[in-house]
């Protein structure tokens, strides 16, 4: 490819473009969105599990199509699972738990239309965002993200951990008491340095730890059902309301959102980009942050649209993201790429440095695509909100019961075992039993997901340096999120410093 | 005495007629279960599926290889699942090193290959010793002599412990003397982005996966952990030709089925494979993915199994992991 | 000030009980090795710390200003139904390998809608099989998935 580089990417993506809108490859991308919604608002069934469960269906397909296809799966499996987050407090996949914290809430003061309408818009521009950063900075990208070896790691994760402090509520104890037993849920398995097993009580279904979703079903989905069966079918607290307004996002909220979705698209497209990061820490960072640049931050958690439009964005725009690595190195970067990394070896492809120069019409079909899918989850899913709030109507004698269900079946697929079932009822009790003694749960849940990662960034680190402890301070990188990390935990003492000196200050005068 | 002896013919005409009958008796009937032990994606997943896929193509099975996932504490999941199923005839699994080793180390994972009932294996995965392209290990030597210049600087990325690529650092590091760092990557994606990103410096790689990397330049092979030099890296000497004798520990595959299965299903998969393994489309399969034939059935893939446990058990307990089987 | 609340000290208890578990069987693995941490650094400090902040919540919890008198007992009758309903997901989780999933949620769901909500048994068992042929129909037959089944068939 000769020429100036802009001209370049022009050319290509009108390429790709022409590959994108034929009507073969806009039907399939269409039927992937709308299949892999569906799907995707299965609990249990993330995107991963979905692709895999479709893949036979694009056998048949032309391979471009067939991948075009994929992607609007990944697509619609991802807001498939923002769905149920919002409806029922239940995550559909692990990136959507922060979205139940202020989603479910606005569901239950009767705005789950504009939840749900915000969470598709926040998707699109996000999603958008990525893929524009796919298209015009892939490479350099790429570059800058084999910088991260573990030392950055362990303080992507640490900024991740110290995002607690975001999600605390009233007792910053209680929340660090809940983000330790998450950690330590995060310690049972099989320990991969040196291959002893920690707290599996002898059950080798226990080897691989603890499925985060089935945790976060149990806790979030069962224990709310256990917590509203307390109240003898009485008071309704599942409001709806018919009136337009509440059906869709306003204006009002539009514009509020407005630097959520700038921080959904960057901090989820950024993270994306590094292997073995997945959209789950993105979605708490950017909830974290949208929470500390916010004028009300103490009404983060009751139902603010932001809380909502901030890890949606994020866990979208990270799709692009995470496909850099994929595609200018041929690495994956999250599960669901390692699963189209397959596909794509299994009809021949060798994605690598030189998939792009090699097969310019598949990449540059796919991205554009991907703008199509983009579109296509709008139109579809815009429509359709109004429709998915009516499940709110249902009387709760009848959801509950589905609720229920719906939790079995999520944690039964996961891998196909009655184990996890019986962890989803443990789970379940102890989402309960939080609640009862006033413990927030999103700590837990944040400790599970990122306690493996912490630990072992730490443990390669330290492998890497010897045991020198000063490789975790001394890179440029890693000492810049230690340090973001110290902010943002000092933050609210901070804060109760200024109220004390207002305090002091307001008596004396 | 002419009467015995004809009956006896007769008999043995009888029994020798018999023979192949009984043996054609086993025809499976429903779609076959192909158990692996990763998730959807992983290696074995992606070679059951494409044998499944060529089995379709060459219309060498008359049901369909139907692909279920058992992943879970490495292969302790897919091999419970298969030691359940006592007797049933329409199950197979795809084994690889995993199912010798894993019973090994694990407390949990209760069965071993003797539980089961192997049938045939297939390949054995080859692996080199890859390093990045601008980097001053020209082969194995310049790799030997800096490690142990500075013990414990180098180096090396790779899966768990008790894998492949640990295991074959341990026995050079045994031979040579030399010492290097082995940081542990839960993904094969994590384990590349280090070594290109300088942060460690070699990598144990299957030569498909490098394939792609060396084409683009970043990567450079330096060893060949295998018996003779890969068709594919006619340059890279094998370790022995480089002077460190160590026993090439081979990552094989194969298929096996649960315990209890007569005798006619095993010959019934030796057939179906022995066909299967002819056709052009294995023989392609083979070459583009760098695969070596290791076609081994019957009492001598018993003798593998047994040889292969005790070699991995010596150099797990001299790695210092706990043996506990 | 919030009053001292039963509730926190109990759990701060029954917490630092779990800290001191976690912390002893950390100690079973090693703490270092030749490589860096071992497995049982991280599990350890997690027992310290778990112990360490459920001790700062009972302190915390004693220094508030003693509560009110209620005056009279807790009704504990909501608390038993929430349990009542989780016993019923339990035993229905326990009898899947007997009855099949579709079955047990049926009954689960009768059990929920009767005992819970106080409604007739009739509309319980209707919509309880409403309920069951629904889930059938969308995972079973659409999806395809595999869900433990009786020896009914379903």
């Amino acid at each position: 490819m000769t020429g100036k580089p802009e001209l370049d990417a022009l050319n290509n993506l009108l390429l790709g473009f022409s590959v994108a809108l034929s009507p073969a490859n806009l039907f399939w991308c269409f039927v992937g969105v709308f299949l892999g919604t569906i799907v995707g608002i299965l609990p249990g069934l993330g995107p991963p599990a979905t692709i895999a469960m479709l893949l036979p269906l694009t056998f048949t397909l032309d391979h471009t199509t067939a991948i075009i296809m994929l992607a609007g799966i990944y697509y619609g499996a991802k807001y498939g699972g923002s769905t149920t987050s919002i409806l029922l407090n239940v995550p559909g996949e692990s990136a959507s738990v922060v979205t139940c914290l202020d989603g479910y809430q606005m569901a239950r003061q009767g705005r789950a239309g504009a939840a749900l309408g915000i969470a598709a818009i926040s998707s699109f521009v996000a999603g958008t965002f990525g893929v524009l950063g796919l298209m015009l900075i892939a490479p350099p990208l790429a570059r800058f993200a084999l910088k991260f070896a573990p030392p950055e790691y362990f303080a992507l994760m640490a900024l991740g951990l110290a995002m607690v402090v975001f999600l605390a509520g009233k007792s910053m104890i209680k929340a660090l008491l809940a983000m330790f037993v998450g950690l330590w849920l995060a310690t049972v398995g099989t320990d991969p340095f040196s291959a002893q097993s920690r707290f599996t009580f002898g059950r080798f279904e226990l080897l691989d730890g603890i499925d985060f979703i089935v945790a976060s079903i149990g806790i979030f989905a069962v224990g709310e059902v256990l917590a509203n069966l307390e109240a003898r079918g009485g008071t309704e607290f599942l409001k709806f309301s018919g009136r337009l307004k509440n059906l869709l996002p306003t204006l009002e909220d539009i514009k509020a959102c407005r630097f959520a979705f700038l921080n959904g698209s960057l901090v989820g497209f950024i993270i994306g980009v590094l292997p073995g990061a997945g959209s789950t820490i993105s979605s708490f960072i950017s909830y974290g942050l949208e929470k500390a640049v916010s004028k009300h931050p103490e009404k983060f958690g009751t139902g603010v649209i932001e809380g909502v439009a901030a890890p949606e964005g994020a866990n979208n725009s990270d799709t692009g993201g995470s496909l850099v690595p994929l595609l200018t190195l041929g690495i994956p970067g999250s599960n669901t790429t390692a699963i189209l990394l397959a596909a794509l070896i299994l009809w021949g492809f060798r994605p690598g440095p030189l998939l792009i120069q090699d097969n310019p019409a598949l990449f540059w079909g796919l991205v554009a695509s991907m703008y199509v899918g983009n579109v296509m989850l709008l139109i579809l899913n815009l429509p359709l909100v109004p429709l998915f709030a009516q499940i709110l109507r249902v009387p709760h004698h009848v959801l509950y019961p589905t609720i229920l269900g719906v939790s079995i079946v999520g944690a039964y697929s996961v891998s196909g075992s009655l184990f996890d079932v019986w962890m989803l009822g443990f789970f379940g009790l102890l989402g309960y039993v939080m609640r009862k003694l006033d413990f927030p749960a999103a700590p837990l849940v944040l400790g599970l997901v990122l306690g493996d990662g912490m630990e072992r960034a730490l443990r390669q680190s330290l492998m890497m340096s010897q045991g020198d402890l000063s490789i975790l301070v001394t890179r440029p990188l890693s000492v810049t999120m230690l340090l973001l990390t110290l902010v943002v935990i000092l933050m609210p003492i901070l804060r109760k410093v200024k109220d004390w000196r207002l305090k002091a200050a307001g008596e004396e005068a | 005495m002419e009467r015995s002896i004809y009956s006896l013919s007769a008999i043995f005409l009888v029994l020798a007629l018999a023979a192949p009958l009984s043996a054609q008796s086993f025809k499976p009937t429903k779609p076959i279960e192909a158990v692996v032990h990763t998730g959807p994606g992983g290696g074995s997943d992606i070679f059951a599926r494409a044998i499944a896929d060529m089995m379709e193509k060459e219309k060498i099975l008359e049901q369909r290889l139907q692909v279920v996932n058992k992943s879970g504490g490495g292969s302790a999941t897919a091999m419970a699942y298969l030691a359940e199923k006592k007797g049933e005839t329409h199950t197979i699994g795809f084994f690889t090193g995993v199912w010798v080793t894993n019973p090994l180390t694990t407390m949990e994972a209760k069965v071993m290959i003797k539980d089961l009932t192997p049938i045939l294996r297939l390949v054995l995965e080859p692996a080199v010793v890859a390093v990045k392209a601008d980097s001053p290990y020209k082969n194995m030597k310049d790799l030997i002599e800096a490690a142990k210049k500075s013990p414990g600087q180098l180096k090396q990325s790779g899966g768990s412990v008790t894998g492949r690529d640990n295991l074959v650092r341990l026995v050079i590091q045994k031979a040579t003397g030399a010492k290097w760092v082995y940081v542990s990557f839960p993904s094969g994606g994590e384990r590349i982005a280090n070594l290109l990103g300088g942060h460690v410096q070699m990598m144990v790689i299957e030569p498909q996966e490098a394939g792609e990397h060396i084409k683009a330049g970043n990567l450079r092979v330096i060893a060949a952990l295998t018996e003779k030099r890969l068709p594919a890296f006619p340059d890279v000497a094998t370790l022995k030709e480089q002077g460190i004798d160590v026993p090439v520990i081979p990552q094989a595959r194969g298929v096996l089925a649960p315990p209890g299965v007569p005798k006619e299903v095993v010959q019934y998969w030796e057939g179906v494979f022995d066909r299967f393994t002819k056709t052009a489309s294995w023989k392609k399969y083979l070459e583009q993915n760098q695969f070596e034939d290791g076609y081994l059935k019957g009492p001598g893939l018993n003798k593998f199994f047994v040889s292969l446990t005790e070699q991995m058990r010596e150099v797990l307990k001299e790695a210092g992991a706990k043996v506990v089987r | 000030m919030e009053p001292r609340s039963i509730k926190d000290l109990s759990s701060a208890i029954a917490l630092a009980v779990f800290g001191l578990y976690v912390t002893i069987e950390a100690a079973r693995f090693s703490y270092l090795t030749e490589d860096g941490p071992g497995p049982g650094f991280l599990p350890l400090w997690l027992g310290i710390g778990i112990c360490s902040l459920s001790l700062c919540l009972i302190v915390v919890n004693q220094l508030r200003p003693a509560p009110k008198p209620l005056g009279r007992q807790h009704n504990w009758s909501a608390e038993s139904r929430a349990m009542a309903g989780w016993l019923a997901l339990m035993g229905a989780v326990l009898l899947f390998p007997f009855l099949g999933f579709t079955l047990c949620l049926v009954l689960l769901t009768v059990f929920l809608i009767a005992l819970m909500e106080r409604r007739s048994i009739w509309s319980a068992v209707f919509v309880a099989l409403g309920l069951g042929i629904g889930f059938h129909l969308i995972f079973v037959v659409a999806l395809g998935l595999s869900l433990p089944k009786s020896s009914l068939g379903f």
